[in-house]
Protein backbone atom coordinates (compact mmCIF):
# COMPACT_ATOMS: atom_id res chain seq x y z
CA UNK A 1 0.00 0.00 0.00
CA UNK A 2 2.80 2.78 0.67
CA UNK A 3 4.56 1.64 -1.93
CA UNK A 4 2.34 2.09 -4.72
CA UNK A 5 1.03 5.68 -3.01
CA UNK A 6 4.77 7.03 -3.36
CA UNK A 7 4.75 5.51 -6.88
CA UNK A 8 1.62 7.77 -7.40
CA UNK A 9 2.69 10.81 -5.85
CA UNK A 10 5.93 10.60 -8.28
CA UNK A 11 3.62 10.20 -11.46
CA UNK A 12 1.89 13.23 -10.27
CA UNK A 13 4.35 15.93 -10.16
CA UNK A 14 6.18 14.13 -13.46
CA UNK A 15 2.58 14.69 -15.41
CA UNK A 16 2.87 18.23 -14.16
CA UNK A 17 7.02 19.45 -15.06
CA UNK A 18 6.11 18.41 -18.67
CA UNK A 19 3.32 21.07 -19.05
CA UNK A 20 5.93 24.26 -20.24
CA UNK A 21 4.41 26.81 -17.96
CA UNK A 22 3.97 24.69 -15.20
CA UNK A 23 7.98 23.36 -15.12
CA UNK A 24 8.66 26.92 -14.36
CA UNK A 25 6.44 27.05 -11.81
CA UNK A 26 7.04 24.26 -10.34
CA UNK A 27 10.54 25.53 -10.07
CA UNK A 28 9.51 28.59 -8.69
CA UNK A 29 7.99 26.79 -6.20
CA UNK A 30 10.83 24.94 -5.01
CA UNK A 31 12.69 28.64 -4.80
CA UNK A 32 9.86 30.93 -3.24
CA UNK A 33 12.28 33.66 -2.45
CA UNK A 34 12.58 34.57 -6.26
CA UNK A 35 10.06 37.78 -6.64
CA UNK A 36 10.20 40.48 -8.52
CA UNK A 37 8.07 43.63 -7.86
CA UNK A 38 7.82 46.96 -9.65
CA UNK A 39 6.64 50.72 -8.32
CA UNK A 40 6.29 53.60 -10.35
CA UNK A 41 7.80 56.56 -9.10
CA UNK A 42 6.69 59.29 -11.82
CA UNK A 43 4.67 59.19 -15.08
CA UNK A 44 5.76 60.41 -18.19
CA UNK A 45 5.43 64.04 -19.21
CA UNK A 46 5.74 65.24 -22.78
CA UNK A 47 5.14 69.18 -21.26
CA UNK A 48 3.80 72.16 -22.87
CA UNK A 49 3.93 72.24 -26.65
CA UNK A 50 2.69 75.27 -29.19
CA UNK A 51 -0.05 74.29 -31.37
CA UNK A 52 1.35 74.13 -35.31
CA UNK A 53 -0.35 74.25 -38.31
CA UNK A 54 1.14 71.09 -39.83
CA UNK A 55 1.79 69.12 -36.25
CA UNK A 56 4.91 66.88 -35.67
CA UNK A 57 6.16 64.74 -32.94
CA UNK A 58 7.68 65.06 -29.52
CA UNK A 59 10.28 62.50 -28.28
CA UNK A 60 10.93 61.68 -24.85
CA UNK A 61 13.94 60.41 -24.38
CA UNK A 62 14.60 57.93 -21.44
CA UNK A 63 16.88 60.18 -19.97
CA UNK A 64 14.36 62.61 -19.90
CA UNK A 65 15.55 64.86 -22.23
CA UNK A 66 12.83 66.39 -25.14
CA UNK A 67 13.16 66.76 -28.64
CA UNK A 68 10.46 68.21 -31.36
CA UNK A 69 10.27 67.93 -34.94
CA UNK A 70 8.07 70.41 -36.45
CA UNK A 71 6.88 71.78 -32.90
CA UNK A 72 7.90 74.43 -30.33
CA UNK A 73 8.07 73.26 -26.82
CA UNK A 74 7.20 75.36 -23.48
CA UNK A 75 9.60 74.36 -20.61
CA UNK A 76 8.08 72.10 -17.64
CA UNK A 77 6.31 69.37 -17.23
CA UNK A 78 9.03 66.97 -19.14
CA UNK A 79 9.88 63.13 -17.23
CA UNK A 80 10.66 60.30 -18.58
CA UNK A 81 8.46 57.30 -16.65
CA UNK A 82 11.08 56.37 -13.91
CA UNK A 83 10.05 52.97 -12.11
CA UNK A 84 11.96 50.91 -9.27
CA UNK A 85 12.32 47.31 -9.61
CA UNK A 86 13.31 44.94 -6.67
CA UNK A 87 14.21 41.24 -7.18
CA UNK A 88 14.61 38.65 -4.15
CA UNK A 89 16.41 35.41 -5.20
CA UNK A 90 19.42 34.14 -6.86
CA UNK A 91 18.47 35.41 -10.38
CA UNK A 92 18.92 39.38 -10.71
CA UNK A 93 17.82 39.13 -14.44
CA UNK A 94 14.17 40.41 -15.80
CA UNK A 95 12.83 41.58 -19.23
CA UNK A 96 11.18 44.20 -19.80
CA UNK A 97 7.88 44.66 -21.50
CA UNK A 98 6.72 47.69 -23.13
CA UNK A 99 3.64 48.59 -24.98
CA UNK A 100 3.29 49.42 -28.35
CA UNK A 101 0.73 52.12 -27.82
CA UNK A 102 -1.44 53.91 -26.15
CA UNK A 103 -3.51 57.01 -26.32
CA UNK A 104 -4.04 60.50 -24.71
CA UNK A 105 -7.36 61.94 -24.72
CA UNK A 106 -7.80 65.73 -24.25
CA UNK A 107 -10.12 67.60 -22.44
CA UNK A 108 -12.23 68.37 -25.40
CA UNK A 109 -12.12 65.05 -26.80
CA UNK A 110 -9.77 64.96 -29.12
CA UNK A 111 -6.38 62.45 -29.41
CA UNK A 112 -3.05 61.93 -29.35
CA UNK A 113 -1.41 58.70 -29.58
CA UNK A 114 1.92 58.29 -28.01
CA UNK A 115 3.72 55.04 -29.77
CA UNK A 116 8.24 54.42 -29.93
CA UNK A 117 8.44 53.34 -25.96
CA UNK A 118 11.75 52.60 -25.05
CA UNK A 119 13.74 51.45 -21.69
CA UNK A 120 16.68 52.42 -20.21
CA UNK A 121 17.86 49.81 -19.08
CA UNK A 122 16.67 48.18 -23.06
CA UNK A 123 15.07 45.23 -23.24
CA UNK A 124 16.38 43.34 -20.14
CA UNK A 125 17.52 44.99 -16.78
CA UNK A 126 19.65 43.53 -13.97
CA UNK A 127 18.75 44.32 -10.20
CA UNK A 128 22.45 43.52 -9.03
CA UNK A 129 22.95 42.45 -5.45
CA UNK A 130 23.42 43.59 -2.53
CA UNK A 131 20.67 46.49 -3.64
CA UNK A 132 18.38 44.05 -5.97
CA UNK A 133 17.15 46.83 -6.93
CA UNK A 134 17.14 49.14 -10.20
CA UNK A 135 15.99 52.53 -11.43
CA UNK A 136 13.88 51.89 -14.63
CA UNK A 137 13.25 54.52 -16.66
CA UNK A 138 10.75 54.78 -20.01
CA UNK A 139 10.05 57.37 -22.75
CA UNK A 140 8.05 57.51 -25.92
CA UNK A 141 7.22 59.57 -29.17
CA UNK A 142 3.97 61.93 -28.67
CA UNK A 143 2.38 62.11 -32.13
CA UNK A 144 0.55 65.75 -32.55
CA UNK A 145 -1.82 66.62 -35.01
CA UNK A 146 -1.93 69.19 -37.72
CA UNK A 147 -4.01 72.41 -35.36
CA UNK A 148 -4.10 69.92 -32.97
CA UNK A 149 -6.79 71.18 -30.84
CA UNK A 150 -5.46 73.28 -27.26
CA UNK A 151 -5.36 71.44 -24.05
CA UNK A 152 -4.37 68.78 -21.72
CA UNK A 153 -4.00 65.21 -22.56
CA UNK A 154 -3.75 62.36 -20.38
CA UNK A 155 -3.87 58.95 -20.72
CA UNK A 156 -1.96 55.88 -19.03
CA UNK A 157 0.09 52.82 -20.18
CA UNK A 158 1.67 49.63 -18.90
CA UNK A 159 4.91 48.33 -18.10
CA UNK A 160 5.67 44.38 -16.74
CA UNK A 161 8.88 43.29 -15.88
CA UNK A 162 9.61 39.04 -15.60
CA UNK A 163 12.25 37.27 -14.23
CA UNK A 164 14.44 35.68 -16.96
CA UNK B 1 -6.98 0.15 -8.69
CA UNK B 2 -9.78 1.38 -7.00
CA UNK B 3 -7.08 3.45 -4.63
CA UNK B 4 -4.60 4.30 -7.22
CA UNK B 5 -7.46 6.56 -8.84
CA UNK B 6 -8.22 8.29 -5.39
CA UNK B 7 -4.60 9.06 -4.54
CA UNK B 8 -3.47 10.14 -7.94
CA UNK B 9 -6.27 12.93 -8.12
CA UNK B 10 -5.73 13.96 -4.65
CA UNK B 11 -1.89 14.85 -5.76
CA UNK B 12 -2.89 16.21 -9.19
CA UNK B 13 -5.08 19.09 -6.90
CA UNK B 14 -2.38 20.10 -4.77
CA UNK B 15 -0.11 20.95 -7.65
CA UNK B 16 -2.35 23.15 -9.23
CA UNK B 17 -3.74 24.77 -5.97
CA UNK B 18 0.41 25.96 -5.75
CA UNK B 19 1.03 27.50 -9.34
CA UNK B 20 -0.52 30.26 -9.45
CA UNK B 21 1.03 31.71 -5.89
CA UNK B 22 4.31 30.72 -7.61
CA UNK B 23 3.60 32.32 -11.03
CA UNK B 24 2.82 35.89 -9.67
CA UNK B 25 6.05 35.99 -8.18
CA UNK B 26 7.84 36.07 -11.56
CA UNK B 27 6.08 38.82 -13.24
CA UNK B 28 4.85 42.33 -12.12
CA UNK B 29 3.08 44.88 -14.06
CA UNK B 30 2.98 48.66 -13.61
CA UNK B 31 -0.45 49.38 -14.57
CA UNK B 32 -2.16 52.97 -14.93
CA UNK B 33 1.08 54.90 -15.42
CA UNK B 34 0.35 58.30 -16.59
CA UNK B 35 1.00 59.93 -19.49
CA UNK B 36 -0.05 63.52 -19.86
CA UNK B 37 0.87 66.68 -22.78
CA UNK B 38 -0.45 69.81 -22.91
CA UNK B 39 -1.42 71.79 -26.12
CA UNK B 40 -1.08 75.27 -26.23
CA UNK B 41 -2.20 77.78 -28.17
CA UNK B 42 0.55 80.40 -29.74
CA UNK B 43 1.12 83.51 -27.92
CA UNK B 44 -0.01 86.27 -29.24
CA UNK B 45 0.67 90.47 -28.38
CA UNK B 46 -1.92 93.74 -29.69
CA UNK B 47 -0.94 97.26 -29.03
CA UNK B 48 -3.73 99.05 -26.98
CA UNK B 49 -2.16 102.26 -27.03
CA UNK B 50 1.09 103.78 -27.73
CA UNK B 51 3.92 105.72 -25.75
CA UNK B 52 3.53 109.20 -25.41
CA UNK B 53 5.67 111.80 -23.91
CA UNK B 54 3.24 114.90 -23.84
CA UNK B 55 3.84 118.27 -24.67
CA UNK B 56 7.81 120.25 -23.09
CA UNK B 57 9.04 123.07 -23.60
CA UNK B 58 12.36 123.57 -25.85
CA UNK B 59 14.96 123.77 -23.28
CA UNK B 60 17.96 125.71 -23.07
CA UNK B 61 20.40 122.78 -22.10
CA UNK B 62 19.89 119.18 -22.87
CA UNK B 63 17.21 117.22 -20.81
CA UNK B 64 15.49 113.81 -20.22
CA UNK B 65 11.55 113.23 -19.95
CA UNK B 66 11.22 109.65 -18.62
CA UNK B 67 7.35 107.73 -18.90
CA UNK B 68 7.66 105.14 -16.42
CA UNK B 69 5.88 101.82 -17.12
CA UNK B 70 3.06 103.12 -14.92
CA UNK B 71 2.69 105.90 -17.08
CA UNK B 72 4.28 108.56 -14.28
CA UNK B 73 6.14 111.22 -16.35
CA UNK B 74 8.85 112.96 -14.80
CA UNK B 75 11.98 115.10 -16.45
CA UNK B 76 15.36 116.65 -15.51
CA UNK B 77 16.32 119.86 -17.35
CA UNK B 78 12.74 120.15 -19.67
CA UNK B 79 9.80 121.77 -18.43
CA UNK B 80 6.82 119.85 -18.79
CA UNK B 81 3.73 121.84 -20.40
CA UNK B 82 0.56 118.85 -20.11
CA UNK B 83 -0.08 117.14 -23.36
CA UNK B 84 -1.26 113.82 -23.34
CA UNK B 85 1.44 110.89 -22.09
CA UNK B 86 1.20 107.49 -21.09
CA UNK B 87 3.13 103.87 -21.42
CA UNK B 88 2.60 101.75 -23.91
CA UNK B 89 0.32 98.86 -23.62
CA UNK B 90 -0.15 95.43 -24.69
CA UNK B 91 -2.74 92.71 -24.38
CA UNK B 92 -1.42 88.86 -24.91
CA UNK B 93 -2.80 85.50 -25.54
CA UNK B 94 -1.52 82.34 -24.51
CA UNK B 95 -1.77 79.35 -23.05
CA UNK B 96 -2.85 79.29 -19.66
CA UNK B 97 -0.58 79.61 -16.38
CA UNK B 98 2.24 79.63 -19.75
CA UNK B 99 5.51 82.36 -18.59
CA UNK B 100 6.63 84.28 -21.21
CA UNK B 101 9.79 86.64 -21.86
CA UNK B 102 9.88 90.22 -22.91
CA UNK B 103 12.63 91.62 -25.31
CA UNK B 104 12.43 95.26 -25.75
CA UNK B 105 14.64 97.41 -28.24
CA UNK B 106 18.36 97.29 -27.04
CA UNK B 107 19.42 100.29 -29.20
CA UNK B 108 17.82 103.63 -29.16
CA UNK B 109 14.90 104.47 -30.97
CA UNK B 110 14.73 107.63 -33.00
CA UNK B 111 11.58 110.38 -33.37
CA UNK B 112 11.62 112.82 -36.25
CA UNK B 113 9.73 115.95 -36.81
CA UNK B 114 10.70 116.87 -40.60
CA UNK B 115 14.36 116.46 -40.37
CA UNK B 116 14.80 116.63 -36.53
CA UNK B 117 15.55 114.12 -34.36
CA UNK B 118 15.39 113.27 -30.70
CA UNK B 119 16.01 109.98 -29.57
CA UNK B 120 14.16 107.63 -26.96
CA UNK B 121 15.82 104.64 -24.75
CA UNK B 122 15.92 102.81 -21.67
CA UNK B 123 12.91 100.81 -22.04
CA UNK B 124 11.16 99.25 -19.46
CA UNK B 125 8.38 96.98 -19.05
CA UNK B 126 5.91 95.42 -16.30
CA UNK B 127 6.38 92.67 -16.04
CA UNK B 128 9.88 92.45 -16.26
CA UNK B 129 12.08 90.34 -17.53
CA UNK B 130 9.33 87.81 -17.72
CA UNK B 131 5.61 87.54 -17.45
CA UNK B 132 2.73 84.97 -16.85
CA UNK B 133 -0.32 84.13 -18.43
CA UNK B 134 -3.32 84.24 -16.21
CA UNK B 135 -5.52 80.92 -16.11
CA UNK B 136 -7.33 82.64 -18.59
CA UNK B 137 -5.38 82.94 -21.24
CA UNK B 138 -4.25 86.63 -20.77
CA UNK B 139 -1.64 89.17 -20.00
CA UNK B 140 -1.12 92.79 -19.54
CA UNK B 141 1.85 94.60 -20.73
CA UNK B 142 3.29 98.43 -19.89
CA UNK B 143 6.26 99.49 -21.59
CA UNK B 144 7.90 102.95 -20.54
CA UNK B 145 11.24 104.55 -21.77
CA UNK B 146 13.40 107.80 -21.09
CA UNK B 147 13.09 110.50 -24.19
CA UNK B 148 16.24 112.67 -25.23
CA UNK B 149 15.44 116.43 -25.54
CA UNK B 150 18.37 117.81 -27.06
CA UNK B 151 19.31 121.63 -25.77
CA UNK B 152 16.98 123.95 -28.11
CA UNK B 153 15.37 121.03 -29.31
CA UNK B 154 13.03 122.21 -32.89
CA UNK B 155 9.62 122.36 -32.15
CA UNK B 156 7.00 120.13 -33.77
CA UNK B 157 5.62 116.64 -33.09
CA UNK B 158 7.85 113.77 -33.28
CA UNK B 159 6.98 110.23 -33.84
CA UNK B 160 8.72 106.83 -34.11
CA UNK B 161 8.09 103.14 -33.70
CA UNK B 162 9.69 100.44 -31.66
CA UNK B 163 8.93 96.50 -31.29
CA UNK B 164 7.92 94.77 -28.28
CA UNK B 165 8.41 91.15 -28.63
CA UNK B 166 7.01 88.45 -26.37
CA UNK B 167 8.06 84.58 -26.45
CA UNK B 168 7.21 81.52 -24.42
CA UNK B 169 9.99 80.18 -22.19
Amino acid sequence: MRRILAGIAFAAFGLITTGTAAANQVTATANPSATITITTDQGLGFGSIMAAPAGGTVTVAPDGTRTLSGLFGLSGGISAASFTVEVSGDNPHYQITLPPSTVLVGSGGAQMIVDTFQSLPAGTGNAKPPGRQETMTVGAMLHVGAAQPVGTYNGVFHVTVNLN
Amino acid sequence: MKQFGKIFFAVAIAAVVLTPAAFAQTSATASNVPATATIVPGITIAQVTGLAFGDMLSPAGAGTVTVDTAGARTSAGVTLAGGTFNAATFDITGGANKTFSITLPAAAVTLTSGGNTMTVDTFASNPTPTGTITGGGTATLAVGATLNVGAAQAQGTYNGVFDVTVAYN
